[in-house]
């Protein structure tokens, strides 16, 4: 009799060593990732917020050096 | 160098994560924000043009525009102006420009108040008719503008005048 065989994995009752392994660095990987993000997020942030106290401070001092050259002149 | 990147993520954890920094990080850095905002919203020119003289010369003549104007001078803002004149076939060709600081702007402010005199000589190969004194000012009236974003407030002005024949 012809019959087609389909091409699947076979299912298994148990998981093996190797198996376990490779989830277990696949996990690491991802965890890496997270913490890796969790950094470059924060520390742009605090890097953007440091920006923006620095423009801040500068239109400040602009500010005040226009008003002491207007009440010096 | 991946040691040294480590160690500096673990001093600025030790820094940003004590609360008091982190607090004070955050009103500081929400203040300027606002600061930084309204500070890109000012985009207004600090100069109105309300009128002008109706001017003629011949070409190669000197003409002096005369226009009516309002300037704002509490903002302290610096100007670099552009100016070129086209004729009536199109050509363009430029007649100067001016730069002007705050202090300056007060002066003539003072001296003559809502008036601003142009004077430029009409280039000796225009063709008699209507043509254009075309003025592109920019304004920087804080540190953001001095910034290659947003950079200066533009302001264009086309003033006509005739090249008499």
């Amino acid at each position: 009799m012809d019959t087609e065989q389909k091409c699947e994995p076979p299912l298994r009752a148990s998981i093996s060593d190797s198996d376990l392994a490779a989830l277990r660095e696949g996990a690491e990987e991802r965890r890496h990732r997270a913490w890796l993000w969790l950094k470059i997020n924060k520390v742009g942030r605090w890097v953007g917020g440091l920006a923006l106290a620095v423009l801040a401070l500068a239109d400040g001092v602009d500010r005040l050096i226009q008003f002491i050259g207007r009440h010096r002149g | 160098m991946v040691k040294a990147t480590f160690l500096l993520l673990r001093w600025f954890d030790r820094v940003t994560d004590r609360p008091a920094i982190a607090a004070w990080a955050s009103v500081l850095a929400t203040i300027s924000a606002l600061v930084v905002a309204s500070v890109l919203l000012d985009r207004e020119p600090p100069h109105r043009f309300l009128s002008f003289e109706p001017v003629a010369g011949h070409a190669g003549d000197t003409v002096i525009v005369r226009q009516r104007v309002e300037r704002d001078l509490g903002r302290g803002c610096t100007s670099h102006s552009h100016r070129s004149a086209i004729d009536s076939r199109g050509l363009s060709i430029p007649v100067g420009q001016r730069n002007l600081s705050a202090e300056e702007r007060t002066a003539i402010e003072a001296k003559f108040p809502g008036q601003a005199l142009i004077q430029f000589q009409i280039p000796a190969t225009f063709a008699p008719g209507p043509a254009v004194l075309a003025l592109d000012i920019e304004w920087v009236c804080n540190v953001t503008q001095r910034l290659p974003w947003p950079g200066p407030i533009h302001q264009y002005r086309a003033v006509p005048f005739e090249v008499l024949q």
